[in-house]
C-alpha cells in the first residue's frame, strides 16, 4: 500500500497498482523505494484525490497506454470520449478542472486526455462569448484590441 | 409588516371596505411594489457583484497555459458543420490568456478552407483591394502555425451552381485569387492544396492561374506541394473530356507530389455509357506515378485501367481505391485483368491498403509483401459476404504477410443472421482488429482451417492488443464469442476491446465487465456509436 497525504491533510492507503496510473507516483515509487513515510500531495485536495482514485480504480489492471504521443499531435483531434469516462466527468465545472489540474500534477496521461476532450466538448460551436459566459472569463481585451482580432478573423468579405 | 387597525380587522372579515379604507390599502401597495422593485435591484446588483467573484474565483483561470494548449489543439481543423462559428477565431478572442494560449498552439493555425470568391459568381469584377487583404490575413493565420505542415483548400458550396468558367464574362470559381496568390509564392510554404473543380477545364484555368501569377513556376509553393487533393464534384453534369493524347492531358499540369487524392466524377455523371467510360484512360504522366507514396483515388470507371497506372506506382506506400459503390473489377474478363489474375501486379513497397465502397475482386489481382495495414469496407450483396471474407484470407495468404499484417479493418458485412463467421489465417503480428458492420450483433471469429469446438486454446492473434466491434446490435450474447475467443488464445497480450453499439444499452458497460472480463486479461471500453455514414464519408 502506498500513503498519500492530501493538501487539506488527509491520508490516504492505496494499493499500488491503483495509483501507478499516475507516472508521478510511479516514478517516486521508483526513485524512493519501499517507504513508510506518505507522499505528499500539496496540489490535490482531499475530494479531488477521492474521484482521481475513482478513475484509478475503474482501470486498475489494464495495460497503460503503450506510447506518450499525444493524439492531436498525430492527428488525432477526436473527441470521442467513452462511457464510462463521460459519466465520471458528469461533475461540477469546478471539479472538472481539479480534475484536470490534478490529472496534470500526477501525471496521469489518459485522464487528462477525457479532461481535455470534455472542455473541448464543452466549448464546441460556441463564440467567444459564450466560452467566456460558460467558463466565468472575464474579457481582458480593450475594444480596440477586440475590434483588431475579429478583422484578422473575418474571412468572408468577398463572399 | 403592521397593518393599522383598520385593515387588520378588514383581513379579518369580509366587511366592505370603506373609500377611506380603499385609499389607503392602495397606498401601502404602492409602497410595497416600490419596495420590490428596490429589492430586484438589490439581487440584479447582488447577482452581478456574485458574478466578479466567480471570475475571480474561476477554476478556468487556474489552467496553465499548456493545458489550455492541450485543450486548443483538439479543435477540428476543418469543423464538418460548415455554418458553425469557427472555433479557432473564437476561443482566440475570449481573453488575453487564451489568445496568448491558442497563438502558442502552432496546430490550430495549420488549415484554412476558402470558397470560391462572390466576384467568380456575379459579373462584378475582382476587388484587388479586397483580396490583398484577404492575402495577408491568410499568410498572418498560416504562418503561426510555424514550421508544421499547412493545408488550404478551396470547397466548392454544396449546391446545385455551376461554376461560371462556361460563360466568357465570368471567372472560374477554381481561380479564387487569394488562394492563387498563396499557391504562387513561396515564403510561405503550403505542403497539402485540395481543389475543387467542376470539369477538367476549371483545372486547367488553376494551372494557368498560377502560371500567369508572375512568378517562376519553380519557384511557387504549388510546385513544391507535397500533396495534391484534385475532387471533381458531383453536382455538376460535365462530361469527362481530358485529352486522348497524353501530351495534352490535365495530368501533365500536375505538380511532382508524392501524395496525390484524386476524387474522379463519377461514370453515372460524366459518361454516356459505360462503353465509353471503360475505354477511358487516365494519362498520369509517369514520372509523377514514380513519385508517389500515398495514392487516393475514387473511381468507378477505371476496371483494369487502375492496374496499368499502379503498374508504375513503383514506390508507393499506401494506396486508396473508392469504388463508389460500382461493379468494377467485379465482371471484368478484358485480357489484362485475365493476365493479372495469373500473375497479379506486385506493389513490392505498399504499408498500407484502403478499399472503399466495392468488392474485393480487386484483390485478386494484387500481392503487397509488405503489407502492415489492410482496410476494406465492402458494398457487396449479402450472397457475395462469404466469398468477399474468404478472398481476403487468400489475398493475405498469397501475398505472405500473414507474420506482418499488425492493421486489419474489415467494414460493412452484411448477414442474413445475427453472427458473423470469420475465419482468417493465424495472424501472429495483428495487434489491432476492427470489425465495423451495422446488423451484426457478434463475430465467428476463428482459425481458417482448424477445428475449434469452443473449449481449446487456438494459435490466433497472439499479439492482439487492441479489438474494436463498432456499430454492434445488442443481444443478450453481445461480446460472448468474441471475448470467449480471445481468452482461449494460447499466447496473448493483454487486449483492450473497444465495443460501441448502434442502439440503446441494454447492460451498462460495468454489467458487461462484470459478467464476462472479470479477473480476464481482456478489457472492455464502450464508445458512443457514430453516425455509420458520418464516419465513412469520402472526401480526401
Amino acid at each position: 500500500m502506498v500513503l498519500l497525504l492530501t493538501s487539506d491533510n488527509e491520508m490516504f492507503s492505496v494499493a499500488e497498482d491503483v495509483i501507478k496510473r499516475s507516472a508521478y507516483i510511479k516514478n517516486m515509487l521508483e526513485d524512493v523505494g519501499e517507504s513508510d513515510l506518505p507522499i505528499p500531495l500539496p496540489n490535490v485536495e482531499s475530494n479531488v484525490l477521492v474521484k482521481i482514485l475513482e478513475y484509478c480504480e475503474h482501470y486498475r489492471g489494464e495495460p497503460l497506454p503503450a506510447s506518450d504521443v499525444d493524439p492531436a499531435e498525430i492527428g488525432d483531434r477526436s473527441l470521442d470520449i467513452a462511457d464510462w469516462d463521460q459519466k465520471y466527468m458528469a461533475v461540477d465545472q469546478e471539479m472538472l478542472f481539479e480534475i484536470i489540474l490534478a490529472a496534470n500534477y500526477l501525471d496521469i496521461k489518459s485522464l487528462l486526455d477525457v479532461g481535455c476532450k470534455t472542455v473541448a466538448k464543452m466549448m464546441k460551436g460556441k463564440s467567444s462569448e459564450e466560452i467566456r459566459t460558460l467558463f466565468n472569463i472575464a474579457n481582458d481585451f480593450t475594444p480596440e484590441e477586440e475590434a483588431q482580432i475579429r478583422k484578422e478573423n473575418a474571412w468572408a468579405e468577398c463572399r | 409588516m403592521a397593518f393599522p387597525r383598520n385593515l387588520s380587522q378588514l383581513l379579518c372579515s369580509n366587511e366592505v371596505p370603506s373609500q377611506l379604507d380603499v385609499a389607503h390599502v392602495g397606498e401601502v401597495a404602492d409602497a410595497l411594489l416600490t419596495a420590490i422593485g428596490e429589492a430586484v435591484g438589490k439581487v440584479k446588483q447582488l447577482e452581478a457583484e456574485l458574478k466578479k467573484c466567480r471570475i475571480v474565483l474561476s477554476p478556468a483561470r487556474r489552467l496553465p497555459q499548456e493545458i489550455l494548449s492541450k485543450i486548443f489543439s483538439l479543435i477540428p481543423l476543418f469543423p464538418s458543420d460548415p455554418d458553425a462559428p469557427a472555433d479557432v477565431a473564437a476561443v482566440s478572442l475570449v481573453s488575453r490568456d487564451w489568445r496568448g494560449a491558442a497563438l502558442n498552439t502552432h496546430s490550430l493555425w495549420q488549415g484554412l478552407v476558402f470558397n470560391p470568391c462572390g466576384c467568380a459568381r456575379t459579373l462584378k469584377a475582382t476587388n484587388p483591394h479586397l483580396h490583398h487583404s484577404e492575402y495577408e490575413r491568410a499568410r498572418v493565420w498560416l504562418s503561426r502555425s510555424g514550421s508544421l505542415p499547412k493545408t488550404v483548400r478551396l470547397e466548392r458550396p454544396l449546391d446545385d451552381s455551376r461554376c461560371g468558367c462556361d460563360d466568357p464574362r465570368k471567372q472560374c470559381e477554381s481561380t479564387q485569387p487569394t488562394v492563387v496568390k498563396l499557391l504562387a509564392q513561396l515564403p510561405l510554404q503550403i505542403e497539402e492544396f485540395a481543389l475543387h473543380v467542376s470539369s477538367t477545364g476549371c483545372f486547367r484555368k488553376w494551372a494557368a492561374a498560377i502560371e500567369d501569377a508572375g512568378q517562376p513556376l519553380s519557384c511557387t509553393s504549388w510546385m513544391k506541394l507535397r500533396c495534391f487533393a484534385l475532387v471533381f464534384v458531383d453536382n455538376d453534369h460535365h462530361m469527362w473530356d481530358d485529352s486522348d493524347d497524353p501530351n495534352f492531358s490535365i495530368f501533365t499540369l500536375l505538380p511532382p507530389i508524392t501524395e496525390l487524392h484524386l476524387n474522379l466524377p463519377s461514370r453515372e455523371k460524366a459518361f454516356e455509357s459505360d462503353e465509353v467510360a471503360l475505354a477511358c484512360s487516365l494519362h498520369i504522366p509517369v514520372p509523377i506515378l514514380h513519385g508517389l507514396k500515398i495514392f487516393v483515388i475514387r473511381w468507378d470507371w477505371g476496371g483494369s485501367k487502375l492496374a496499368e497506372l499502379l503498374a508504375h506506382c513503383i514506390n508507393l506506400e499506401s494506396f486508396t481505391l473508392d469504388l463508389d459503390e460500382s461493379d468494377a473489377f467485379t465482371e471484368l474478363t478484358d485480357p489484362v485483368t485475365e493476365v493479372l489474375r495469373d500473375t497479379p501486379l506486385v506493389l513490392g513497397r505498399l504499408h498500407e491498403l484502403c478499399l472503399r465502397r466495392g468488392h474485393v475482386h480487386i484483390l485478386e489481382i494484387l500481392r503487397a509483401p509488405r503489407l502492415r495495414t489492410l482496410d476494406i469496407e465492402f458494398s457487396v450483396p449479402v450472397t457475395q459476404t462469404w466469398d468477399a471474407v474468404k478472398r481476403i484470407g487468400t489475398f493475405i495468404t498469397e501475398s505472405k504477410i500473414e507474420s506482418t499484417l499488425t492493421r486489419l479493418r474489415i467494414c460493412e458485412l452484411l448477414t442474413t443472421q445475427s453472427t458473423i463467421y470469420l475465419p482468417l489465417p493465424v495472424l501472429p503480428a495483428l495487434q489491432h482488429l476492427v470489425l465495423d458492420s451495422t446488423g451484426v450483433s457478434s463475430y465467428n471469429l476463428a482459425v481458417d482451417g482448424f477445428f475449434d469446438d469452443g473449449s481449446k486454446k487456438h494459435p490466433q492473434f497472439p499479439s492482439l492488443v487492441h479489438f474494436e466491434a463498432l456499430n454492434l446490435r445488442r443481444s443478450s450474447r453481445t461480446l460472448q464469442e468474441e471475448v470467449s475467443f480471445l481468452q482461449r488464445r494460447a499466447v496473448g497480450a493483454p487486449c483492450l476491446i473497444t465495443a460501441s453499439y448502434r442502439d440503446d444499452a441494454v447492460y451498462s458497460e460495468g454489467t458487461l465487465q462484470t459478467r464476462l472480463l472479470s479477473g480476464k486479461d481482456v478489457y472492455l471500453r464502450v464508445v458512443p456509436n457514430q453516425n455509420y455514414d458520418d464516419s465513412r464519408s469520402w472526401y480526401v
